[in-house]
């Protein structure tokens, strides 16, 4: 589904120098896969869905998803590529003056899907996630749980095949994270495609692949 | 097409995300545009009495100057004048200056004979004055109000010539659809006009109008006429003939003069105003760009983004420039003008005591609507690209 081949990432800094974020970084995600990456703080976790996310590009490597090389890919086609994969934010990422719907059916808009139908979108996910009383609640009013899923309903909306989270429960307690873990099973369970990075432990039991990140370099288990 | 439908409603959503930033940038253009409106309608308010004051004139507006000042005329040129080729009529006329009442309200008083008064000048009430009559007068109804006069008051003794001091009478109150004529005329017969400013035998200028084509042929006539048709006014006396157009090209230019300066200190404010607009586009400036981030990470382009901003700044610049409009007109309607109207029409105060004539005509409406976009755009587009341009996720941070 994805793959990244050599791929090196380096942020350049006036005070620090250079500071390579990933080097020589090469994975291989398959289809329907639960791959949890691991990894101190500072490893280059976030760095690496950055890239798979198309969010950021690689100073050098290739990152190949549906075929396509997204090192060589436009803006535009970057932006495109966005809308199939999920992303879940370690922070939620939550628009503040949005209404729960609102903030879960943004990135359908470019599509061209009608208000009503995004409606009822939002409120089968929200239904799905146990949330669909705050559909019309702002993110200020929901606990970091209830952010964090609707965050997922969000990374859902456009049914991507891929999901990439980036720390999703780090900021949650346990219960909350508990809930998530399950939510993330269930996802799965569904035939998606999962990338994680996270220092839980519970969803050692979920992943068919671990991966460690160590100083930007990845190694298996 | 519904893409694009969609994603400009989200131009909106975007104005009501950030209230106080559009709030702001809001009351900036509101700023910028009404005292702009509200000139620009004194100044064609002024422009439209202007023309009417020219229709209800005559052709040709013939005075006498020595030495380059101005000198009254004897009334015996007027049948002179009347036998030019394509003369029709040459009317005598008084004006002159008068401070009436505690408060020394200006006023204009125009003597002309009572079988020549304008069309334009109906009564309201009471009658118009008769030839024969000595000081009775028709005031505007604006200057009525000013003065507390009815029609039947008696004006206290305000000149005295060598026959003594006089009480005056108001036998009518005129309405005209020239609002500075109600507010600043008071018409009397020319005899009544000659006794009050000691002038009897002399006017100030004829008010001449020809056969239609003779204009310039009558005009020439006159300024080749012979001193000797101006007796009584000592010799040397030069005739100076000013035409309907002449007239109109000099009050244009009076108030295209005002109208300019007005326009360079607008230019000023514009300028302030796109920094203005700048500043408070800053407002949640951090906000806005971890927005824009979360978009650009959820698959937003960076044109759907640029799009979206150009939505919202139409239509803050659309509903500020209507606002101002409205604001305009409050101003103009029930403030009328205050402190703006006397940048056009010379020794008014910051309150007009008179009723300002004013137009809110389209071009102004349009030009602020251009110019509040133009200063949106300038002012908080660049911010939105400038979040827009870099990957989702440093905008993000």
């Amino acid at each position: 589904m994805i793959q990244t081949k050599n791929l090196y990432k380096t942020f350049r800094d006036r005070k620090k120098g250079e500071l390579h974020a990933l080097q020589d970084v090469s994975l291989t995600v398959s289809a329907g896969r639960f791959v949890l990456l691991t990894g101190p703080s500072g490893s280059g976790k976030t760095t690496l869905l950055s890239l798979l996310g198309a969010m950021t590009r690689p100073t050098r490597g290739s990152i190949t998803f549906q075929g396509r090389n997204l090192a060589e890919c436009s803006d535009v086609e970057l932006a495109r590529l966005r809308r199939d994969v999920g992303f879940v934010f370690q922070n939620f990422s939550l628009v503040p003056r949005l209404a729960v719907w609102e903030n879960i059916t943004y990135p359908l808009i470019p599509r061209g899907i009608p208000v009503a139908a995004r409606f009822e979108t939002a409120r089968r996910l929200l239904r799905r996630l146990n949330l669909e009383d705050r559909i019309e609640s702002r993110p200020e009013q929901l606990s970091g749980g209830e952010q964090q899923r609707v965050a997922v309903a969000r990374a859902l909306a456009a049914e991507p095949q891929l999901i990439l989270a980036d720390e999703p429960t780090s900021n949650l307690d346990l219960r909350a994270a508990g809930e998530l873990t399950e939510l993330f099973e269930e996802i799965h369970g569904s035939g998606v495609t999962m990338v994680i990075s996270t220092h839980s432990a519970a969803m050692l039991d979920l992943a068919t692949d671990v991966y460690t990140l160590t100083e930007g370099k990845l190694s298996c288990g | 097409m519904r893409r694009c439908v969609e994603v400009a409603k989200t131009g909106l959503t975007a104005i009501l995300l950030h209230p106080v930033r559009s709030g702001a940038t809001c009351c900036a253009l509101l700023a910028i545009l009404v005292p702009y409106l509200v000139g620009m309608g004194v100044a064609k308010g002024i422009e439209h009495d202007a023309a009417r004051s020219l229709e209800a004139g005559g052709d040709l507006y013939v005075s006498g100057s020595r030495l380059g000042q101005r000198i009254p005329l004897p009334v015996e040129m007027g049948p002179r004048l009347e036998v030019l080729e394509g003369v029709q009529t040459a009317m005598p006329r008084i004006v002159g200056r008068l401070s009436l009442g505690r408060d020394k309200v200006e006023v204009i008083v125009v003597g002309i004979p009572a079988e020549d008064f304008p069309a334009k000048v109906t009564c309201v009430e009471g009658r118009l004055p008769r030839n024969g009559a000595l000081n009775e007068f028709v005031v505007g109804t604006e200057l009525a109000r000013r003065l507390n006069l009815q029609v039947g008051a008696m004006l206290p003794p305000f000149y005295r010539n060598p026959r003594g001091e006089h009480v005056s009478r108001i036998v009518g109150i005129f309405a005209s659809d020239v609002s500075l004529w109600q507010s600043h005329l008071m018409f009397g017969t020319f005899d009544t006009a000659a006794e009050i400013f000691a002038a009897e035998g002399m006017a100030t200028d004829f008010v001449v109008t020809c056969q239609p084509g003779y204009e310039v042929a009558v005009s020439r006539a006159i300024q080749n006429m012979n001193v000797e048709a101006a007796p009584g006014t000592g010799g040397n006396v030069r005739f100076r003939v000013t035409s309907r157009e002449q007239l109109a090209v000099l009050l244009a230019g009076g108030q295209l003069h005002r109208e300019g300066i007005f326009n360079l200190h607008f230019v000023l404010v514009f300028v302030i105003g796109i920094l203005v607009v700048q500043v408070t586009s800053g407002l949640g400036l951090a906000e806005r760009r971890r927005e824009i981030g979360i978009l650009k990470a959820t698959g937003w382009q960076t044109d759907e983004i640029l799009f979206r901003g150009l939505i919202e700044c139409i239509l803050l610049s659309v509903g500020s420039a209507a606002l101002s409009i409205l604001v305009a007109f409050v101003w103009l309607r029930w403030f009328n003008g205050y402190l703006i109207a006397g940048v056009f029409i010379s020794g008014l105060a910051r309150a007009p005591s008179i009723p300002v004539p004013f137009q809110l005509t389209p071009v102004p409406a349009f030009l602020a609507v251009t110019l509040g976009l133009v200063i949106t755009l300038t002012g908080s587009l660049w911010s939105s690209w400038r979040a827009a341009i870099v990957p989702p996720g440093e905008a993000m941070r």
